[in-house]
């Protein structure tokens, strides 16, 4: 089964990042998309069937958070688990977001074994559901 | 305003370059010179302020080069600029996890890069200033009441 990750994120830098740490993780990942901010990811998951989205939370346009109530108002997008890859100080925030539909975060900086360990129950469930 | 141990500012410039490019930092010799990239990040909140960052393009090139695994002679000058603009983000959000409290915690706004400019107030805000990769590099912050 083909298992496709979509990386929002402003900086073109840190998509690649990510996108390396994703590859690293022996997840089975075999393809990742990419997206410059939440408006740019909705119009991805409007026409890919995506397994995960590892997104930014401060973005120009549409940030993570509203990119995750978005995702929540529609079944079809709703059941994609989201996990908030950001800079932001507040823990408090990051674990709010969790409640409104996020399904984990990383706080950066961080290392390729956190990126894992974050992903692969998540994908191993999305198996599970397929 | 609060005063922030510029130690605390070195330590989280550090551990930003190092967790995320793998760049270990030394004491600089010098200030960034005068060409170099300034940007500035705005944080506002309970505390509220700006978090500034001034590094030769240089460096944002090995920094992007590290990020992405690429050889450095393939990265373009805004993807340098692109990563300096992050390693600021990260820095920010190191230093106010250890100098604000939960109910203190304020939010980031979207960093911007300049060319580097004289700014008076930095000078009296809490800087450090390091040598990264052969690179001297300094950060400042400056928080209002």
């Amino acid at each position: 089964m083909q298992t496709t990750c979509l990386i929002v994120d402003d900086s073109a830098v840190i998509r690649a990042m990510v996108a390396r740490a994703v590859k690293l993780s022996g997840t089975g990942v075999s393809w990742i998309l990419e997206a410059a901010n939440g408006q740019d990811a909705l119009t991805i998951l409007a026409t890919v069937k995506v397994h995960l989205v590892l997104s930014d939370m401060h973005m120009p346009e549409m940030g993570g958070a509203e990119l995750i109530a978005r995702m929540q108002q529609q079944p079809n997008l709703r059941q994609i688990p989201v996990v908030i890859v950001s800079a932001e100080p507040s823990t408090q925030r990051m674990e709010e977001l969790c409640t409104h539909g996020a399904r984990g975060y990383l706080q950066k900086p961080f290392k390729p074994e956190d990126i894992r360990a974050l992903i692969v129950p998540l994908l191993e469930q999305q198996h599970e559901n397929n | 305003m609060r005063t922030i141990d510029p130690d605390l500012l070195a330590a989280a410039l550090a551990e930003a370059l190092e967790t995320m490019a793998f760049i270990g930092v030394e004491p600089p010799s010098d200030p960034p010179p005068a060409e170099a990239l300034h940007v500035t990040l705005a944080f506002f909140g309970p505390i509220s302020g700006q978090l500034s960052l001034r590094a030769p393009a240089a460096l944002g090139t090995t920094i992007a080069a590290n990020l992405s695994a690429v050889d450095a002679a393939s990265v373009a000058p805004a993807q340098a600029a692109d990563a300096l603009r992050e390693l600021t983000n990260v820095t920010a959000g190191l230093l106010l996890r250890q100098v604000c409290t939960t109910a203190e915690m304020p939010q980031l706004a979207i960093p911007v890069v300049s060319a580097a400019q004289a700014d008076a107030a930095l000078h009296d805000a809490c800087s450090a200033t390091l040598c990264a990769d052969g690179h001297p590099i300094t950060v400042s912050i400056r928080t209002h009441a």
